[in-house]
């Protein structure tokens, strides 16, 4: 094998390809940075703790802040499925907004019962989920594009339905129930909130499909070569991100007790910087629930802390929008890959 | 109106020019030059250093120190953007062409020289006008409003020539000194070979030195004054090409050796295991497969057999592979394994029915490098409790067997794959197959960016493979792994399988002469691909 005369000596020319960049920065600093986030978390919560003892140390104002933001969590979470498959659903404000807008919708003076008035609004989201699903997967259009287009026809159907007025009319009173429901003094969103945390980190960590979901984000073409039906995982995907995005509204109607046809599209941004911040911490580089979690809570700690102080009202988006872009940037450098 | 050198200097003068990579010497102290008006071929096989060399010229590698290149004379710096490397005088004709489809020609022309304006707004007048005196010049009848997409690949070649000669609009700019073509014939149908060669004709007699990248011997003859030719990063020599022929070029390009000492020991081996061997049955029955390349192959692999598929690159070696996996849809021809039909619609049905494909691209196809040695080892075949959730105890049993039995390092399960040696990854390629217990594996270029010592790990593996009853296939540009790993190696040439070669005639020099169709007898090369990736 010294001496050649075919082909060969490959060696040399093919050795670059296989040396990698040294990494050892990033690996350090990806090493380094798993709990930057959390106590990122507790910094604030100090923070605020001493500068308003009063008003942001309670327990009231613990249980507002994550009960307000239970819904982001749920939405954040959807969007945490279909990145994980590589995918962006940017329809899950609008498909959250839909779920918010039937549930009232249909309960409105006793024309569907609470509970099937839930199933169906859910049920829709899936639906929509699953039309996101088969353009990405069937149709071959870019996930970005088919999920805008959705969006957009959902603002559409959103608008119709409700007249583009708030639906409060014979909305049945125990609506509120779903969020007001407190057992032992936790709020029921809070513990919704967990259950579903817990039931997607076990569904991407535990099961075959969580699995296949993350094979297909890491390489589509080796999935589908390793015997893994491509099409499928994309199609389940989407309509469970639906479903989150679908639960996430009915949480929402619960809180408002009406139909509000305004609400959806701007929680699509922070439950985006979420999950991106989420992917700093605990798995680095990973799209993760505790992470998604841990950045929901980060975030809403963070502008509760800046409105307490009095800080007017662009606080707010200005907050989530440098966190996205924070987020994304470092997310794009500890995985070393686009994101 | 078109540039020339007008001084006496070479063109292109390289000397020394080194380039290492993390310590690998992809380059080794390479000199050449090419005079004005000349054209140069550059030759050498797959992974001598041809694109590395033409990548530091363009500015996309740095070369080592000690290095220097000077065009038209003029000391290029160290380092500098690619963007800049026609402030050089330099210009790349790429395979890919760099054009770009949706515009018309004129935009086309206009990129990289800027357009004709008015004052700040494109003067599309005066553009096409210049367009049109460019078209002319190299005899392309085509509308300058044409889109490029439109256009058959001929004539988006020589476009892409012409805009690497046109003349640049800034008053002061450096004139084109040196063109480098890299396998510009590579996509050209036969007969428009010569329109190209016209167009370089055209180049070269405005003086500027004209740098070839081919696999074409015969081209070489056609159009090169001289050839440099690349071996493992080394220049072997510069030759005029008016005192070579095509056997003297051939074997200057990959090496001289006596066919007696062609892995003679381990050919004798195996001879040897196969000799007294019951005949085994037939496990892959391929049928006159066609695909797109691939035409009326027909192919068998028995029990225990390791077969070897020798071609070049454009022969339709890896589209084979594809077509016998299912990943690419037949035209027609049938496949079975074991005498049992295999359906075509999909991998997932070829798996079913036993067979395993390692994919030549490992990093894009082969293995998912953000995922950990276990979570691929298993990727094939996830085993699961009895409600459906993972075994992850199963999953770390076999994964630690696995990682002992094919001796993968580092051998920590969770380590993100990307994050190991190329020789190590395909290593866990091959145990996440190696789990299904193939009836047919399949590897293409199994031991492509593997260091030496995993190459023979690999090799032992699929042998143990094969003796413990799989049939095997594999695809391989490097012939002395075949010769050294098959019992049977057959030809692919055109995508058709022409010949096979096993015992004492399976022999590296064979499947050189019988890939290339040199016939020993004749000194003609019919089949002029060379080791190249599509």
């Amino acid at each position: 094998m010294t001496t050649t005369l075919a082909p060969p000596a490959k060696p040399p020319a093919r050795g670059p390809r296989q040396a990698r960049p040294p990494r050892n920065t990033r690996a350090k600093l990806a090493s380094g940075s798993r709990f930057a986030l959390p106590v990122l978390l507790l910094i604030f919560i100090v923070i605020f703790s001493i500068l308003e003892p009063t008003t942001f140390a309670t327990l009231n104002n613990a249980k507002t802040v994550l009960s307000t933001q239970s819904v982001l969590a749920l939405v954040a979470l959807a969007a945490l499925l279909t990145l994980v498959i590589g995918e962006f659903d940017l329809s899950l404000g609008a498909q959250m907004g839909l779920s918010a807008l039937l549930l009232p919708g249909l309960t409105a003076n006793g024309a569907v019962p609470i509970p099937v008035a839930i199933v169906l609004s859910i049920a829709a989201t899936t639906f929509v989920g699953l039309c996101n699903g088969l353009l990405v997967a069937k149709a071959k259009v870019n996930s970005f594009i088919a999920t805008i287009g959705t969006a957009a026809l959902i603002g559409a159907v959103v608008l119709a339905y409700s007249g583009g007025t708030v639906i409060f009319q014979g909305v049945p009173a125990e609506l509120i129930n779903i969020s007001s429901w407190a057992p032992l003094g936790i709020p029921g969103p809070i513990i919704y909130v967990a259950i579903i945390s817990v039931i997607v980190w076990v569904f991407l960590k535990r099961t075959p499909f969580g699995r296949y979901m993350s094979a297909v984000g890491g390489s589509k073409d080796a999935a589908r070569l390793s015997g893994i039906n491509t099409d499928r995982v994309t199609i389940v995907t989407f309509m469970l991100a639906g479903t989150l995005a679908g639960i996430g509204g009915v949480v929402e109607a619960g809180q408002l007790g009406s139909g509000n046809p305004a609400v959806g599209p701007s929680f699509l941004l922070p439950a985006f910087a979420a999950v991106f911040l989420g992917a700093t911490a605990y798995y680095v580089g990973q799209f993760n629930v505790w992470g998604t979690i841990t950045a929901v809570v980060t975030l809403a700690t963070g502008v509760a802390g800046l409105n307490l102080l009095g800080l007017p009202s662009w606080v707010e988006p200005a907050f989530n929008g440098v966190a996205l872009l924070v987020a994304v940037a470092l997310t794009r450098y500890l995985r070393g890959k686009p994101v | 109106m078109f540039p020339t050198t007008e001084t006496a200097a070479d063109a292109l003068s390289i000397r020394s020019l080194s380039k290492t990579f993390a310590g690998l010497t992809v380059l080794n102290d390479v000199s050449l030059t090419i005079a004005p008006g000349e054209v140069h071929a550059l030759l050498g096989q797959n992974g001598s250093g041809k694109s590395t060399l033409i990548k530091c010229l363009a500015g996309v590698h740095r070369p080592d120190p000690g290095s220097s290149i000077q065009v038209n004379g003029r000391q290029l710096p160290q380092t500098f953007p690619p963007s800049e490397s026609s402030r050089f005088g330099l210009a790349f004709v790429h395979q890919d062409l760099g054009l770009i489809g949706d515009m018309t020609v004129a935009e086309n022309l206009a990129i990289g020289t800027g357009f004709e304006r008015s004052g700040p707004l494109i003067n599309w007048r005066s553009q096409k006008a210049r367009a049109i005196e460019i078209l002319d010049s190299f005899g392309l009848l085509i509308s300058p409003n044409a889109f490029v997409r439109d256009l058959p690949v001929t004539a988006r070649t020589l476009l892409a020539i012409a805009r690497a000669f046109q003349p640049r609009r800034e008053a002061n700019a450096t004139p084109l000194s040196v063109l480098i073509l890299d396998e510009p014939t590579a996509a050209l149908p036969d007969n428009d070979a010569e329109l190209l060669f016209e167009a370089i004709a055209r180049v070269t007699a405005a003086g500027v030195g004209v740098g070839y990248v081919t696999h074409r011997l015969e081209e070489v003859f056609r159009i090169a004054n001289r050839a440099s030719i690349l071996r493992d990063g080394v220049l072997t020599g510069t030759f005029l090409v008016s005192e070579m022929t095509r056997r003297s070029l051939f074997t200057a390009i990959v090496g001289e050796r006596a066919a007696t000492e062609l892995n003679t020991t381990d050919t004798n081996e195996k001879v040897q295991r196969k000799i007294g061997d019951a005949p085994q049955p037939v496990v892959l029955r391929a049928v006159e497969l066609t695909g797109v390349r691939v035409r009326d192959a027909s192919l068998t692999v028995k029990l225990g057999e390791i077969l070897g598929i020798a071609g070049l690159a454009g022969s339709g070696r890896s589209e084979l592979a594809r077509l016998l996996f299912g990943s690419q849809k037949l035209t027609s021809g049938s496949r079975s394994i074991n005498d049992i039909a295999i359906a075509p619609a999909s991998p997932k049905a070829a798996m079913r029915a036993g067979i395993a494909l390692v994919p030549e691209d490992r990093r894009r196809d082969g293995c998912i490098l953000d995922m950990s040695i276990a979570e691929n080892i298993t990727l094939a075949k996830i085993r699961t409790t009895s409600i459906g959730f993972l075994n992850l105890s199963a999953e770390k049993t076999q994964v630690k067997q696995a990682i002992s039995a094919l001796d993968i390092r580092p051998r920590d399960p969770s380590r993100q794959l990307g994050t190991l040696s190329g020789g190590n990854q395909q290593k866990v390629v091959l145990a996440k197959w190696l789990a299904r217990n193939p009836k047919l594996l399949i590897l293409d270029e199994p031991v492509q960016g593997v260091d030496v010592g995993a190459k023979a790990d690999i090799f032992a593996l699929l042998r143990e493979a094969a003796a413990s009853g799989a049939a095997i296939l594999v695809i391989d540009s490097d012939f002395d792994n075949l010769a050294n790993l098959c019992d049977r190696v057959a030809i692919l040439r055109n995508g058709q399988i022409v010949s096979e070669l096993e015992g004492q005639r399976l022999t590296t020099e064979n499947m050189s002469q019988a890939t290339f169709g040199v016939d020993d007898e004749t000194d003609l090369v019919s089949v002029d691909q060379f080791e190249e990736k599509p």
